[in-house]
């Protein structure tokens, strides 16, 4: 399907033709920016904020009541704050956000993630989301090793981390921690030093993930080979997995229960509608994205790429997000796959077939990219 | 009749046929000067960009001589020895031959090869000794050469320069008054003789023709002798050098003509046509199928175009009979064509003409040799494919195609050249100086060994200053065994081939390592072996992939790793399968390509 750039108006035309109500099982909003841009960073955000926070706020305000137009919303049941920074807003204005846009506690929310970084955390910002429904934050601790965090261009010490880790939990949010493997310079020790102090913090969930960026070399310093990546995986793999971590998604553990619903629902490919800056949106056969400019954004008149899938595209989309989870794809969806390699790939313990379900195993997991290519081949 | 002269240009590759062609082409003016070319009747592509003639090419060129118009029928004739099939097909349509000899070359393998050919067919030899017109040119040595070696009178021959148009009037002078005019019965039965044929998309299958007895007309009922198919004639004409309608071909000419065949298989180069109803007793005596010597499998790279494939073989086969082709199929590739060849040049030119002039995309697999294989039971089978290789233990013995190689080469590269055919098996028969710096060598090698990179390697280590002729000289016993390539504990019979078990080690070990560098990681370890029987001589491990998976995806990264999907999926439509192991198509082509080296 061809991408095409519609303006706001056009976008909410051509959905509007499409279907009188949308049931968007999740909202998403991006906060666009940053105190300091990180060196391995592709997420969009900007480290001025180019004009106020006021000024954003208005216009996704301006997005917000737009696309309500759409739908009542009522069908939302998580809700991700990310970004970005999120955390670098004030106490006020995390209040803000809620009574001035969105009036959070009017939705029926089952998960409501705020993602913090430990140097703007603070017990203040926490009250705050304590207030606006927050349930879960997610935490960017990345290492626990103070050269490391320099080497990667972090703004805080390892001892923010902790302390943040800690206060989190004691007011009672679910915690999840995001940390960084296959950092080049990093030795193995300190890696399995982080992974350790970062289950003793006692986090409900854990995201790590295997350093990716475009060029061979980081920082100065070559990349690590595939095997120094996979030997690091497999070290947080089976000490997760002691732990009573549950391997759930490519670069995801949660204890039971505490698995991301929000991400889940990316995964299994429920509607979702993203809102800020170069957010997201999926309803139904349509994907669309918000342009990633703050400035444009700040003009209420930024364009958004639009791209309607045929069944076979939205196929290959379930089959590939399925296939990063342990839920894995029922294979009873009528999707061919090549038998030879799928016989093969259970053979050489990468998957797993049991109730009609492919499932990959920890190490499928790790080459899930080439595993998905060779079975729709 | 009387007025007909029907004769061939023979000669040594790069003797000056061709440009001698040219000459007699602006002489007769059957060419338009402005759309003259150098060696116009090299038309093909391929002839043009390679500087050789392949295919015969037919002209009929009028020419005002004393008074009379006579008809003179011209075929220019290919000089490498791969195409001398094409050459005699073509002197059973003459009654005389130029016999070219360069001056500064003086006699060369196929002269004399050619100059046989013209004496078995009982035809008149006129020698032309050309490029006088360079300051290396040697006259008097050539003379000589011509009278030992062919005993040949050579103070008849014609000294000239085809370049500058020297002398070359003396030449047609010399076909009017010694070749005889054709000697056919103009009021017998029909009988012609199809001497070439191709394949025109629109009208059928073109044949080009020589009238031996009677005469053939547009509409006539005609019988095809061996295929006993009948046709009417729709168009007759001449090459002069395109294609000419008229009204008939008479009694001792040479012409083509289109009579609604469609399918290629119902015509046969050799075959006598006559008169449906009217048919001559016997046939004219054809020609002797050649045997192909050289052997490779050739697939289409898309897997549907099989069909298209074999059509293409039975097109170009028209033009050029010495194609053989069978079936084959390879696991790896697939379903193509075990197809034979005359030799390496062949092989190398038929390959290339069936991709640009059908629109084809092949592969071709390393060639080979026929083998003989004597089995424990007596009986003799002769094996195209290692693929057709028995079990060891069934094998008495294997004898191999041997051929007789001349190199010459100058003498500072006489070790490199022994060193090489030494490497190749080669059995020094000769070796002569034949001046200071030239030195003639005389080499037995098994056709085996040269069909791989001998000639490559043999330029390289001579920095260009070698030649190289080779003629075949039969079969003989050699201790060779099949080698197995296999990838993830399956053979790939593509890799398979025949080789002299004392060097099945090395080659082994050197596909293996090629192997392991040309084949991507995949999500396995994968081992790549050699062997010869059930005994692995060889062994690699390609590691297996460790990592490859977006770390991240989340809202906004489904799109991006669908598309990256999609392009994948392409791609892989163009993978090739080795067992379970998946290699790009350009890989694996060249996988295909390894050599010795
Ligand atoms: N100087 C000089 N060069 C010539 C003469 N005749 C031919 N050549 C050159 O010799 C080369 C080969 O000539 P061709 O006419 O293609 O030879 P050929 O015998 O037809 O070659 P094949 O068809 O490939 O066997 C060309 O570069 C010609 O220009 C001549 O009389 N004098
Ligand atoms: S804080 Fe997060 S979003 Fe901002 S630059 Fe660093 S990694 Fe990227
Ligand atoms: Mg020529």
């Amino acid at each position: 399907m061809e991408k095409f750039r519609y303006h706001r108006k056009h976008l909410l035309k051509f959905l509007k033709s499409k279907k009188a109500n949308f049931d968007f099982e999740s909202l998403y909003i991006h906060i666009p920016f940053c105190k300091k841009k990180c060196l391995y960073c592709d997420f969009y955000s900007v480290s001025d904020k180019k004009g106020s926070i006021k000024n954003f706020f208005d216009s996704l305000k301006a997005e917000y009541e737009e696309f309500r137009s759409l739908t009542d919303l009522s069908s939302i049941k998580t809700i991700y704050i990310g970004g970005g920074t999120p955390s670098l807003l004030l106490p006020e204005e995390i209040e803000a956000l809620s009574s001035s846009i969105f009036s959070f506690n009017d939705f029926e929310i089952e998960e409501f993630t705020f993602e913090a970084n430990p140097e703007s955390i603070d017990l203040a910002k926490m009250v705050s989301l304590k207030k606006i429904g927050v349930t879960r934050i997610s935490l960017g601790v990345q290492s626990l090793d103070d050269e490391i965090l320099r080497f990667l261009g972090r703004i805080h010490s390892s001892e923010d981390a902790r302390k943040a880790a800690r206060e989190i939990k004691n007011l009672g949010f679910d915690l999840n921690i995001d940390i960084i493997y296959g950092i080049p310079g990093q030795t193995f020790g300190s890696l399995v030093d982080t992974v350790k102090q970062v289950v003793y913090l006692e986090p409900d969930s854990i995201s790590a993930y295997a350093l990716t960026v475009k060029k061979d070399t980081f920082n100065g310093l070559p990349l690590k080979s595939s095997e120094a990546y996979f030997e690091e995986y497999l070290y947080i793999v089976e000490f997760l997995r002691k732990n009573g971590y549950r391997h759930y998604e490519v670069s995801n553990w949660a204890h039971d229960g505490k698995e991301s619903k929000h991400n889940l629902n990316y995964w299994l490919r429920k509607n979702y509608l993203g809102l800020g800056p170069s957010a997201a949106s999926l309803i139904d056969d349509v994907r669309f994205s918000n342009e990633p400019s703050v400035t444009k954004y700040l003009t209420n008149n930024s364009a958004y790429f639009l791209e309607v899938l045929n069944e076979d595209q939205i196929l290959l989309e379930r089959f590939y997000l399925a296939m990063r989870t342990s839920l894995g794809f029922d294979i009873s969806q009528s999707v061919t796959l090549n038998v030879e390699f799928l016989k093969e790939f259970v053979n050489q313990g990468l998957l797993e077939v049991s109730d009609n379900r492919i499932v990959p195993t920890d190490r499928g997991m790790f080459v899930l990219d080439s595993i998905v290519a060779s079975l729709i081949a | 009749m009387q007025h007909i002269r029907n004769f061939s240009i023979i000669a040594h590759i790069d003797h000056g046929k061709s440009t001698l062609a040219d000459r007699l082409l602006q002489l007769t003016k059957v060419v338009d000067e402005r759309k003259f070319v150098e060696q116009y009747l090299d038309r093909m592509d391929i002839e043009r960009e390679r500087g050789i003639t392949i295919k015969a090419q037919t002209v009929r060129m009028p020419y005002e001589y004393e008074g009379q118009t006579y008809i003179l029928n011209l075929i220019d004739t290919p000089g490498h020895v791969d195409f001398t099939y094409e050459v005699s097909r073509s002197l059973a349509a003459c009654e005389g031959a130029l016999l070219v000899v360069d001056a500064t070359q003086g006699v060369e393998a196929q002269t004399i090869a050619n100059a046989l050919l013209a004496l078995e067919n009982n035809l008149v030899i006129i020698p032309v000794i050309n490029k006088i017109d360079l300051p290396a040119a040697n006259v008097e040595r050539t003379k000589k050469e011509i009278e030992e070696s062919l005993a040949i009178p050579a103070d008849e021959a014609i000294l000239i320069s085809a370049k500058t148009g020297e002398n070359v009037e003396e030449v047609l002078k010399a076909i009017i008054e010694k070749v005889p005019p054709p000697s056919g019965k103009p009021d017998g039965r029909l009988r012609a003789l199809i001497f070439d044929s191709w394949y025109d998309a629109y009208r059928g299958v073109g044949l080009l023709i020589k009238v031996v007895d009677g005469i053939i007309k547009r509409g006539d009922q005609i019988k095809l002798m061996a295929s006993q198919k009948v046709f009417e004639v729709e168009e007759v004409g001449y090459m002069s050098p395109d294609p000419v309608q008229a009204e008939n071909i008479m009694c001792g000419e040479v012409g083509y003509i289109f009579a609604g065949i469609k399918d290629p298989r119902d015509t046969r180069i050799g075959d006598t046509i006559t008169k449906f109803k009217e048919e001559a007793e016997t046939p004219l005596p054809g020609y002797k199928e050649p045997k192909p010597v050289v052997f490779t499998g050739i697939f289409p790279v898309e897997g549907g175009e099989f069909e298209k494939l074999r059509d293409s073989l039975e097109k170009l086969r028209l033009n050029d009979p010495s194609v053989f082709f069978e079936p084959e199929t390879s696991k790896a590739l697939g379903f193509g064509f075990r197809c034979g060849f005359l030799g390496l040049l062949h092989m190398e030119i038929i390959k290339e003409r069936l991709e640009r002039e059908f629109g084809l995309e092949l592969i071709a697999t390393a060639p080979s040799v026929a083998y003989k294989v004597v089995k424990t039971n007596g009986e003799i089978i002769t094996i195209k494919s290692p693929a057709e290789m028995p079990n060891p233990n069934l094998i008495e013995k294997i004898e191999e195609p041997y051929v007789r190689a001349v190199i010459m080469t100058n003498a500072e590269y006489v070790g490199d050249v022994m060193e090489l055919c030494q490497e190749k098996r080669g059995i020094l028969r000769s070796m002569n100086y034949l001046s200071e710096n030239r030195v003639e060598f005389v080499y037995e090698l098994p056709l085996a060994e040269i069909i791989f990179d001998f000639f490559d390697r043999l330029k390289s280590k001579t920095k260009g200053y070698a030649s190289f002729d080779y003629e075949l000289i039969g079969h003989r016993e050699s201790d060779l065994v099949k080698l197995d390539i296999l990838i993830n504990g399956e053979p790939v019979d593509a890799l398979s081939m025949i080789v002299h078990r004392d060097k099945a080690y090395r080659r082994g070990r050197e596909l293996v390592s090629k192997l392991k560098e040309l084949i991507p990681r995949q999500l396995f370890d994968v081992p790549v072996q050699a062997a010869v029987g059930s005994r692995v001589i060889a062994r690699e491990t390609i590691k297996a992939l460790r990592k490859d998976v977006l770390a991240k995806c989340y809202g906004g990264d489904v799109t991006r790793k669908r598309k990256l999907l999609e392009k994948q999926k392409e791609g892989k439509k163009r993978l090739k399968a080795l067992g379970k192991v998946q290699v790009p198509q350009e890989t694996f082509i060249e996988i295909l390509k390894v050599k010795e080296g």
